[in-house]
């Protein structure tokens, strides 16, 4: 078997592996397509706000900065 | 609440282990650009306020509360900086010896490829994303490493958004009269502005 092969071999079976555990399976085909380290639902701008604590006079000057 | 009380880590909480330096400003810059871009929240030490409890058990806090972190370990010219290869370690010990943090993801990153099997070689086993000390790079290593998939935003795209972000970071420099991003008010601002280009660009909802 050719490397690049058994490289594809391995991943697939992780990825079955994963999915008998009961992972999604989008989480499963983002394994075998991408090999990221993790997959999470993005934030929104108000749940990445929300999450520093960021002030509205905070947003204010950075709207501020940004269209000056 | 404050967001260590539940003890959980925040799954899309992304905790910035960076040399701070004049240097390293455009790729700083880069890294929260390309993070609030995928609708990842930056975390660094900077953001939390100093209240005597000293900087080490704020790292650890957040490290903790973090699901993801990103460690840069490119800064080993002289003088080294041994803050980095310092935090991985906390984070790699949580990871292992923590059950709450079994999930934990550390992404490394390096600005030389292989160098780090020589500078931390008890990383192998770990391949570093390399930027090159280019913003671009650097944002490429991020949606790399950190996408969710089809809706992530194209690099080209995000490093409009990066020029964008410079521009307003240097006039938040100019209004509060510092000479660096590196302090807790100007992170803030510099995640507000990220987080609303970011909205502007279409990348992430309101």
């Amino acid at each position: 078997m050719r490397k690049t092969n058994v490289v594809h071999h391995l991943i697939k079976k992780a990825a079955k592996r994963s999915l008998k555990r009961g992972f999604a399976r989008c989480q499963g085909t983002a394994f075998v397509r991408h090999r990221r380290v993790h997959v999470a639902r993005p934030s929104t701008a108000r749940e990445i706000l929300d999450s520093l604590g960021i002030s509205p006079s905070e947003v204010r000057a950075a709207l501020k900065a940004i269209d000056a | 609440m404050s967001r260590f009380a539940t003890g959980r880590a925040d799954p899309t909480a992304v905790f910035l282990n960076v040399p701070f330096d004049d240097q390293y400003e455009p790729l700083f810059i880069a890294l929260i650009a390309a993070l609030t871009s995928i609708g990842r929240k930056p975390w660094c030490v900077l953001e939390l306020p100093e209240h005597g409890q000293g900087r080490l058990i704020r790292i650890l806090d957040h490290i903790k509360a973090c699901q993801v972190s990103l460690h840069d370990l490119s800064r080993v010219s002289s003088p080294p900086r041994f803050n980095m290869p310092f935090e991985l370690g906390l984070a790699y010990a949580q990871k292992r010896y923590l059950r709450s943090a079994r999930k934990h993801s550390i992404v490394l990153l390096e600005s030389v490829c292989h160098r780090l099997t020589r500078t931390l070689s008890d990383m192998a086993g770990f391949d570093p994303a390399i930027h090159s000390n280019s913003p671009r790079r650097a944002i490429l290593c991020v949606l790399d490493s950190l996408g969710t998939g089809a809706t992530d935003p194209a690099v080209p795209d995000v490093y409009r958004m990066w020029k964008q972000l410079m521009k307003a970071a240097r006039q938040l420099k100019m209004t509060a009269g510092q000479d660096d991003i590196y302090s807790r008010s100007l992170f803030r601002k510099l995640v507000a502005a990220s987080t609303e280009l970011s909205v502007r660009y279409g990348f992430i909802p309101r």
